[in-house]
This record gives C-alpha cells, sequence and structure tokens, in this order.
C-alpha cells in the first residue's frame, strides 16, 4: 500500500517539474553568488568578515563527522520510514553503527542499529557543541570587561557567529535524526508489531 | 507519516535568530568601517582671548575617526569702526604641520605679535585654519570669528589707550609673514 503510493508519487510528471523549477532556481541563485563574489573579490576583506569566515570554516572541520554522521543516519531512518530499505543498506548501516563487536548482523532491530549509530556519535557531538559553548563563554567573558573588549574587538563575536551556522546544522540533524528513532521505537516498542515499518498495512 | 513540526518550528526560529544576528554582525562592521573612513571637518568648540598673553586659544576637535592635518594659521582683525581688515599673522605650524588625532581635542594658540594693534570692543578677530586630510589632495579652509566683548577689550584708560593709539597703523604679520601668502 505504503510502497504503491510511493511509486505512484515518484513517477509523477508534476513532481518532475517541481524539481525542475527548484532546480532552476537552485542554479540561479548560485550563479548570483559567484556573480556576486566575483564582484566582491576587489573589495579587501574587513576584519571582522574574516573572524566570521574562520569561525564558519573551523567549525564546519569540527563538525564534519557529526555533519555527515547525522546526514546519512537520517537518509536511512528516512528510507526506513519509507519502507524502501534494501539488504545492502541495512548492511551499511549495521557497519555504520559500530554495533558489530557485539551483535551480529540481523541480531538488531533497524531502531536498535539506528540508536547504536546515534550513540556512536554522541562523544563527538559532546566535543563540537564544548567547543561552541566554550567559544561562547569566552566571548561572553571578555565582552563584560570594557578593555578586554576594546584588545579582542569584537572578533570573537564574529568567530561566534560564523560557528553558529554548522552548530545549527549538526543540532538540526540531531534533532531530526533523534525525532526519527523516537517515532520508529514507539511503533516497534509501543505498538510491539514485529515487521518493519514498510511491511506493514 | 510522520512530520516534525514542533522541530521545524524550532529550526525556523533558530535560523531566523542566527541569520538575523549574523548578518547583523557583518553589516554592522561593514557600516562602521565605511563611517570610521569617511573623513569629518574640524569644529571649533570654544575660543577666548587672553589679554595679558593676547593670545586667542582656540580648542579643536575632531569628531571623525581620519586624522586632521593642520597645514597653516591666519588671523584677520576687522575693526569694529571703519577701516581696513589687517592681516595679522599667516604662517605654517611649527614643524610644518600639526596633525589632529582621531577623536579628539586640541587647544590651539594663536599668539598676536607684539607689533600688531590692540582689540577694542566690538572688533572681529578672523582665526583661519588650513587643513588637509590623507589621500585627499585638497586643502580646505575653516574660519572662526572671535567677536571681541568688553572683558576682551576694555575700555581704553591711560597707558592701554595711548598704546592703541600708537600701533593704530596697521601691521601686517610678524616677522614670516611673507613667506606663506594663500
Amino acid at each position: 500500500m505504503i510502497r504503491e503510493r510511493e511509486t505512484a508519487w515518484r513517477l509523477d510528471w508534476r513532481r518532475h517539474l517541481v524539481f525542475a523549477l527548484l532546480a532552476a532556481v537552485f542554479a540561479l541563485s548560485v550563479a548570483g553568488l559567484a556573480f556576486g563574489l566575483a564582484a566582491a573579490v576587489p573589495v579587501t576583506p574587513l576584519p571582522q568578515e574574516i573572524a566570521f569566515a574562520l569561525g564558519l570554516l573551523v567549525f564546519a572541520l569540527l563538525g564534519n563527522r557529526l555533519l555527515f554522521g547525522y546526514g546519512f543516519l537520517v537518509s536511512y531512518l528516512q528510507a526506513v520510514h519509507a519502507g524502501r530499505t534494501d539488504p545492502k543498506q541495512d548492511q551499511r548501516a549495521f557497519m555504520r553503527s559500530r554495533a558489530w563487536p557485539v551483535h551480529r548482523a540481523g541480531e538488531l532491530t533497524r531502531a536498535g542499529v539506528a540508536l547504536f549509530w546515534a550513540e556512536r556519535l554522541d562523544p563527538d557531538r559532546y566535543a563540537f557543541f564544548g567547543a561552541f559553548a566554550l567559544l561562547l563563554l569566552v566571548t561572553a567573558v571578555t565582552a563584560l570587561d570594557p578593555v578586554a573588549n576594546l584588545l579582542t574587538g569584537g572578533f570573537l563575536e564574529g568567530a561566534v557567529w560564523g560557528a553558529a551556522v554548522p552548530v545549527f546544522f549538526v543540532f538540526l540533524l540531531e534533532a531530526l535524526a533523534r525525532w526519527q528513532i523516537d517515532e520508529l521505537l514507539a511503533e516497534q516498542v509501543i505498538w510491539a508489531d514485529p515487521r518493519p515499518a514498510g511491511e506493514r498495512s | 507519516m510522520y512530520r516534525p513540526v514542533p522541530l521545524i518550528l524550532i529550526a525556523s526560529i533558530l535560523a531566523l535568530f542566527i541569520g538575523w544576528g549574523g548578518g547583523g554582525y557583518l553589516a554592522w562592521s561593514r557600516a562602521s568601517a565605511t563611517l570610521a573612513a569617511l573623513p569629518a571637518a574640524p569644529v571649533v568648540t570654544a575660543a577666548e582671548y587672553d589679554r595679558e598673553a593676547r593670545v586667542l586659544a582656540v580648542t579643536l576637535t575632531n569628531p571623525g575617526l581620519v586624522p586632521i592635518e593642520l597645514v597653516s594659521k591666519t588671523l584677520v582683525l576687522r575693526p569694529a569702526e571703519g577701516g581696513k581688515d589687517v592681516a595679522l599673522l599667516d604662517v605654517a605650524f611649527s614643524g610644518g604641520s600639526l596633525t589632529l588625532p582621531p577623536a579628539s581635542l586640541e587647544r590651539l594658540e594663536l599668539a598676536l605679535e607684539p607689533g600688531d594693534p590692540k582689540l577694542s570692543v566690538g572688533d572681529v578677530l578672523a582665526a583661519s585654519i588650513a587643513y588637509r586630510y590623507p589621500e585627499i589632495a585638497d586643502l580646505y579652509l575653516l574660519t572662526h570669528s572671535f567677536v571681541a566683548g568688553s572683558e576682551d577689550a576694555p575700555e581704553k584708560d591711560g597707558a592701554d589707550g595711548a598704546d592703541a593709539s600708537k600701533d593704530e597703523t596697521p601691521t601686517v604679520g610678524g616677522d614670516d609673514a611673507g613667506e606663506d601668502t594663500r
């Protein structure tokens, strides 16, 4: 039932039209951004802008593992919810969850695999948000003292705003993954249906 | 099907906050850099005449963030009752020029020469200061008119009056008056 609706929705020509329009808008905005950047190149960047870019770059590098980890987890859970997982995808998820030292393949439900996967990313998440909290703390404390604020010159604030962008995406993906795991657990635990989500009527 | 509505709401609010804050920070830093690059005109905040020392003290402020280079100073006396304007002083500053640092207040003393005429009530002492900015080739002129009051030039008593009548002949400038005629 779900699978048929999914297939029908996937083949709908209107969906193709919407995606073509979105792709055109995306291409136009990328081109506009490129032209805008090309126009902005002769302008000397301000120290504050460099601080913003540095904060964004450093935290994007620091959160790279989390962004991709939660991104793959979210896409796997979406496939699970839509009921279109194949054995290869399940196997890859099992490998990525690092559950294999204690469990054999097929022993765990998909929610269990996802729980292992999310838990594996927890130390990285703790370090990432901890680094952001430390940066926030240092910025707030130096902003309290007028002399220290004069010395740092508002550059720390720029680094915080730049770092807030990857932090926001990590937070969003992690919350989405938790939401999806909770949905899956609710389906499996509360309704106690042994069949996978996709095979239920 | 699941639809994380609270998550979408929280994410939208957070995204608005971060975009507002970060964009505001970038716009603010660009705007303040632009404002800091704009040259400001010097402003005379106070002028007082020291009768004994015969010095007109002018307090100049630089309200902007671009340094102002003071190039030369000129004093012109316009008598209250008729008569011609008398150029008293037209010289460069000692050391070539004087720099007003950004956001500063400086007291500038324009001394009259011993041979210059005495001030009487109603006389106008016009102090002109030529200045320029770094990276701008033009020369600008600031003129402050100081009107002598009764406390600056009291009613002429014996010695003072004799002195004033003696100095009635216009003596142009100081020793280096012809050096800088702008």
